[in-house]
């Protein structure tokens, strides 16, 4: 069974963890319950506004894992992606949180860049996904193994601006800390700069998703008429601009003296529209 | 101002690129292979992008100099378009661009040299001995961003040893100190475009004020540069013809009228193809919402509205400058 939530106006979304040691801080700062475990452990929050799977290990899982959560919730191009794990660099201290800029994929050689559009509180730097653990740091990236899957598969479902990796650094040449406490210890230590970012991307979803909204009337115009798919689709664009150019008048009302069909219904909000006159004052 | 710079890995070391990351100490520099890894990916959003548009330096390699539709021109015979830059530092409601392209990044081609060798051979290859017109600033303003891009500063110099082009910079910016600080030139035209101050303060966003737009044409009058004027996109409303009347006595009342080289008119309207991705983006937007209808691949005015906004401005420009400077060169007109 899906989750059929609507999320339109307060925004979503779903965080991808590798591990569960990267998963449990963010469990309970956002105060989410486990809502199934097989073949994910998925967990949401109680309006389920914030959704988290993890992966498992590697680039394959986390694409498995953005295709189940997308399968889960609803799928409306407007849901916010964050990747939260642990990374490796050559010299950036313990506990340093960086968003990717950059994520390549050291196999195939190919790029994605998340668009620069948030206040990161952070600094930003390249991720280099790996197929299998490394202690050979490339320089000025951080090396992981999952943000290729991750990233690749989320913008089949949403749109780029929405979707982010944060990284923080749990090995570098001096030192490692990759036993699951650490891993939690160092992720905990990061939840205030991962809220912020999660606010952020929840405001930029949930405005894409008001833009998405169906106009109101929608259902009833298509319950009293009988419309093809392509005046339904016509329709669905009449009674946007109807909204907006008036917004006081019904447009049902204006309808259903005349109209026996929907093309009628079409040919006459059509022209009603065309016929607005618009004041400067009102652009 | 810009935050993010993606450079391509082949003209990191370009002269054009180095000068511009003086400018931008701050940014965070972002390498790529090639500018379309960034530009051109589906599922990007325009107007979230628009609010923090990064900086693109790459290198074009074709497709320099291109023909402008048919009819599109101011007088000469043989009309090209050329874009060094796509995307706009301003924000205007009806752009074209945000319903063309998938990212508001600014994409700069740091290349001119190509730029110019293609103009060199259009000029050469001509068959006549006509004027050539070369228009810049259809996929971006041609001034807008002159402190970053020095395209005026770079292209000026080569029209002035070439009189057989003409060249036209489509701007709305008053950014005309590359211009003030050297000789003009017959052989260029400044074409500002202009929609009623009351109608610019709510859809063109990030535009420098009318009055100011004015005041730079005058400059630019008094020193001896030809003006060009567009008002395009014609924007229809309930006090259309006070407005616009307003628009054009301003206008002339500041810019004598023999500054002007050429003057067009042109309603907006959209191809489909690009208005549909607009209305998405902005779906409460009144200025897209109507009143329009889609009629032959395109979403225009009514036709008797169109006539209407054309006729009545051309006999506004009428008073002013003779029918032989009227041109058409709106797209998709």
């Amino acid at each position: 069974m899906a989750f059929r939530t609507d999320h339109h106006l307060t925004g979503s979304v779903n965080i991808v963890t590798a591990l569960p040691a990267e998963a449990r801080p963010l469990v309970g700062h956002f105060e989410l319950r486990s809502s199934r475990t097989d073949p994910f452990s998925v967990y949401t929050n109680g309006d389920s506004s914030v959704r988290l799977i993890v992966s498992g290990v590697g680039k394959s899982a986390a694409g498995r894992a953005v295709k189940h959560l997308a399968g889960l919730f609803d799928s409306t191009g407007s849901n916010a992606w964050l990747n939260v794990g642990i990374a490796g660099h050559e010299s950036l201290p313990l506990g340093t949180m960086v968003a990717a800029h950059k994520i390549s994929d050291e196999k195939t050689g190919r790029s994605w860049f998340p668009p620069m559009v948030l206040d990161f509180p952070c600094e930003t730097a390249t991720l280099l996904t790996v197929e299998e653990e490394t202690d050979d740091y490339p320089d000025n990236a951080l090396v992981e193994m999952e943000a290729v899957g991750f990233y690749a598969t989320a913008s089949d479902f949403s749109t780029h601006e929405l979707i982010h990796c944060l990284k923080v650094v749990s090995d570098n040449r001096r030192e490692k800390k990759l036993d699951g406490k650490s891993v939690s210890e160092l992720i905990t230590a990061q939840l205030a700069a991962v809220e912020s970012v999660v606010q952020s991307i929840l405001q930029l979803s949930a405005e894409l998703g008001k833009r998405r909204v169906v106009p109101r009337q929608l259902k009833d115009f298509l319950e009293q008429w009988k419309f093809t798919v392509t005046q339904s689709h016509q329709l669905e664009k009449l009674l946007r601009r109807w909204e907006v150019i008036f917004p006081k008048a019904d447009p049902f009302e204006a309808a259903s003296p005349e109209s026996r069909n929907g093309r009628d219904v079409v040919q006459l909000l059509s022209r009603q529209l065309a016929e607005a006159s618009v004041e400067a004052e009102q652009l | 101002m810009i935050e993010a710079i993606y450079i391509e890995e082949a003209v990191r070391q370009h002269r054009r690129t180095a000068e511009i990351l003086t400018r931008f100490p701050k940014a965070r520099l972002i390498p790529c292979e090639r500018y379309g890894e960034v530009f051109n990916p589906r599922s990007q959003d325009f107007k979230i992008q628009k609010r923090r548009p990064a900086l693109i330096l790459a290198e074009k390699f074709d497709n320099f100099v291109l023909p402008t539709p048919d009819g599109f021109g101011i007088g000469g015979t043989e009309n090209y378009y050329f874009s060094h830059m796509l995307n706009c530092l301003y924000d205007c409601r009806y752009c074209f661009l945000q319903g063309m392209f998938r990212s508001a990044h600014y994409l700069l081609f740091v290349n001119y040299e190509s730029f110019m060798d293609a103009i060199d051979s259009t000029l050469d290859k001509s068959t006549t001995d006509k004027t050539v017109t070369f228009f810049s600033g259809y996929d971006c303003d041609s001034l807008a961003l002159e402190t970053v891009t020095g395209f005026a500063e770079a292209f000026l110099p080569f029209f002035r040893e070439r009189p057989r082009a003409l060249h036209e910079l489509r701007t709305k910016s008053v950014n005309i100190q590359a211009l003030l600080k050297t000789e003009p030139l017959d052989n260029c035209v400044t074409a500002f475009s202009f929609t009623p101050a009351e109608i610019s303060e709510k859809v063109e966003h990030g535009v420098p004020p009318v009055k100011r737009r004015i005041e730079a044409m005058k400059q630019l009058a008094e020193r001896g540069w030809p003006l060009g004027l567009r008002l395009d996109p014609l924007i229809y409303h309930g006090r259309f013809e006070s407005n616009y009347r307003r628009l054009v006595n301003d206008l002339f009342a500041a810019v004598p009228a023999e500054a002007f080289h050429s003057v067009s008119l042109g309603a907006m309207r959209f191809p489909k193809a690009m208005f549909d991705p607009m209305v998405k983006l902005y779906p409460d937007e009144l200025l897209l919402a109507g009143p329009l209808h889609p009629s032959n691949g395109m979403v225009t005015y009514r036709r008797e509205v169109e006539e209407e906004m054309t006729q009545f401005c051309r006999s506004l420009l009428g008073d002013y400058l003779p029918a032989e400077k009227f041109f058409h060169c709106a797209p998709w007109s």
